[in-house]
């Protein structure tokens, strides 16, 4: 099943006086349970890539597809929603709401997805036990490690379970044995839950265990491999 | 969720937070406190001139109002009053006579205003009497009596029991009788203490021989600080034809529209301070977007639609509106208490000031105006509320990738 349809996809934006083209007519097509990593040197199209794929910005040219809607023809509410119902996200900096506790965060989507405050809070707590932070629910992310409160972003990410989970270097910031934990976490969910993840990462540990690897170089794919 | 978010962003920066609302309380503290001792104080005048130098409702020849003439006046006035009193009971109803004179002693004259009253229903309700310097106030039989101001008395050079002349001209003819002073008085105002001369209605009305039971002025009082919407009306029919009949807003329009406008200057100030002080408001939320763009950016990407940027912004202001609503309001009854159990004496900075042939009591009492109160609050919560559109429009103008990239 097709999560993601991208077709002829191109971004260009203006930078004073030059025309940057940071995706040149990319396709890509990602299947449901994928567990996809993208790489590429800086200023490859990597985040441009994932924010088109969000809906956080819209294509200059060409078709960008989610769970069967097309993503550039919505307004800025509409794509809203589609990240709200769709899509999860997860920051290299983490990005948690800093005055909320850590259930509170994995709580704040199903918020706005108008889920009732009970089940909001069971589900909470029973992805962060899952994510390995039972106990600590309460907790505000200053009070977390950077592996904690990255954590509390998976958490966060998987708790509406969206159709895809963008990943945006979520572990250049973390040391080796906080990232080992962190990529294993990932792939659980992945393979006990179904869920659908897509990486920009230079990580070679990311790119080790990823299914599929896109490299990027330039605003297009230079090469796509399955394993 | 939303107030929740939106209470711990404003305590996460507790100074800035702290600083907004509390300029918004302040400016509530203000304007309470002020508004209360100046409803107290107008309460004082407003009620202390009406009883002294009119009355709820007044009756007086047609045409005295504009022109003054105190060759206008009302014959038969003993009947009218009871017309009146048993059409209006439970109403006080008051005459009085005005006539400008002069009073003469063996060592000076002087111009004088000569009123007029029924002394002992001028006692329920004028100053004079609480005032006395030296002697008795005026008898029903006191016909050979006046009562003079202190400062009179001084020029005059007479004291108690000394006799006087007054005199007054009536269609070109000038009558005079001699008077004992009775008593004087000092209420404060240099005008009336040098001025104001009060016998019996009996006694002034033989300076009119031709007018049968003549006075200038009938007043219609109530026991209560305003009189029922009707009393005019009643007043008016039982009255009949060929008489003003005025309430005490027309009868006193220097004292009702320096009220006014003693109101209005004073909204209109304390309306500025109350918008100066919602612009803490603005600034604190303006900070706090620039400060938050990535953070707008990362609830965005979570799905939180623009409106609810706007709408996390807007319950921020209006959080610190409430704060500081709540901290006004406090703090303004905790000011106005003092002023309204003890008030402020200022008889030391100034003399008492007189309106309408009435001295002011120096002695000034606030009130709790609860309408005024609630009014203020009420505005300082929308000017906040206003005071929070633009951040929260501009906060759902934010473009989510461009704001993650926010540094």
């Amino acid at each position: 099943m097709t999560i993601v349809s991208i077709k002829n996809a191109s971004r260009h934006y203006q930078d004073g006086e030059h025309l940057v083209k940071a995706l040149r007519g990319l396709d890509l097509n990602l299947q449901k349970g994928e567990f996809t990593a993208i790489m590429g040197p800086s200023g490859s199209g990597k985040t441009t890539l994932l924010n088109l794929i969000g809906g956080l910005d819209t294509p200059t040219e060409g078709s960008v597809t989610v769970s069967g809607e097309e993503v550039s023809s919505m307004s800025k509410a509409q794509r809203s929603d589609l990240r709200r119902d769709h899509v999860g996200f997860i920051f290299q900096s983490y990005n948690l709401i800093p005055v909320l506790t850590a259930r509170e965060n994995t709580e704040f989507v199903l918020l706005l997805q108008g889920v009732g405050a009970e089940e909001r809070r069971a589900r909470a707590i029973e992805i962060l036990a899952a994510v390995g932070l039972a106990g600590m629910e309460d907790r505000r992310p200053s009070e977390l490690s950077g592996g904690q409160q990255q954590r509390v972003a998976v958490a966060r990410a998987i708790a509406t379970k969206p159709s895809i989970v963008l990943a945006d270097e979520p572990t250049a910031n973390l040391d080796s044995e906080t990232k080992q934990d962190l990529i294993s976490l990932m792939r659980r969910m992945n393979e006990e839950e179904g869920v659908t993840f897509l990486f920009s990462t230079h990580d070679p540990e990311v790119i080790k265990v990823a299914r599929r690897v896109v490299r990027m170089r330039d605003g297009d794919i230079e090469s796509d491999e399955r394993r | 969720m939303i107030f929740r978010l939106a209470f711990r962003n404003l305590i996460r920066r507790p100074v800035q937070s702290f600083l907004a609302a509390g300029a918004v309380g302040g400016s509530l503290m203000i304007l309470i406190a002020t508004t209360n001792f100046q409803e107290g104080a107008w309460v004082n005048v407003v009620r202390d001139t009406v009883r002294a130098a009119a009355g709820h409702v007044v009756v007086q020849p047609l045409g005295f109002q504009k022109s003054k003439d105190p060759e206008l006046l009302i014959p038969d006035s003993a009947a009218l009053a009871g017309a009146i009193a048993s059409a209006n009971p439970g109403t006080a109803v008051i005459r009085r006579i005005f006539v400008g004179g002069m009073i003469a002693s063996p060592n000076n004259s002087v111009a004088v205003a000569l009123n007029g009253v029924e002394p002992e229903a001028e006692k329920a309700v004028s100053q004079i009497p609480d005032k006395l310097k030296e002697g008795e106030w005026l008898k029903a039989d006191s016909d050979g009596e006046v009562i003079i101001g202190v400062t009179l008395a001084k020029r005059l050079q007479v004291s108690i029991g000394d006799k006087v002349v007054v005199t007054s001209s009536r269609k070109g003819e000038l009558q005079g009788f001699p008077f004992r002073v009775a008593g004087t008085f000092e209420v404060g105002s240099a005008a009336m203490d040098a001025f104001f001369v009060l016998a019996t209605l009996s006694a002034v009305q033989n300076l009119i021989p031709d007018v049968t039971d003549p006075a200038t002025q009938v007043a219609v009082q109530v026991p209560e600080f305003e009189a029922p919407a009707s009393l005019l009306g009643s007043v008016a029919t039982a009255a009949g034809e060929g008489f003003e009949v005025l309430p005490w807003e027309e009868a006193l329009p220097t004292l009702y529209n320096t009220r006014k406008l003693d109101r209005v200057s004073n909204a209109v100030t304390l309306g500025f301070l109350a918008i100066l002080s919602t612009i803490g408001i603005l600034n604190v939320l303006l900070m706090s977007l620039f400060q938050r763009t990535r953070e707008m950016g990362m609830l965005q990407a979570l799905g939180m639609r623009p409106s609810g940027l706007t709408k996390l912004l807007m319950a921020e202001g209006l959080l610190l509106g409430v704060f500081g609503a709540v901290l006004g309001l406090v703090l303004g009854l905790a000011v106005s208490f003092p002023l309204v159990e003890y008030g402020f004496d200022y008889s030391m900075m100034q003399d008492a000031t007189p309106v309408s042939g009435v001295a002011l009591d120096t002695h000034i009492k606030g009130i709790y105006s609860w309408s005024h109160t609630v009014v203020w609050t009420a505005a300082h919560l929308c000017f906040a509320v206003l005071a929070a559109l633009w951040p929260a429009f501009r906060a759902g103008r934010l473009e989510a990738v461009d704001s993650l990239r926010a540094g």
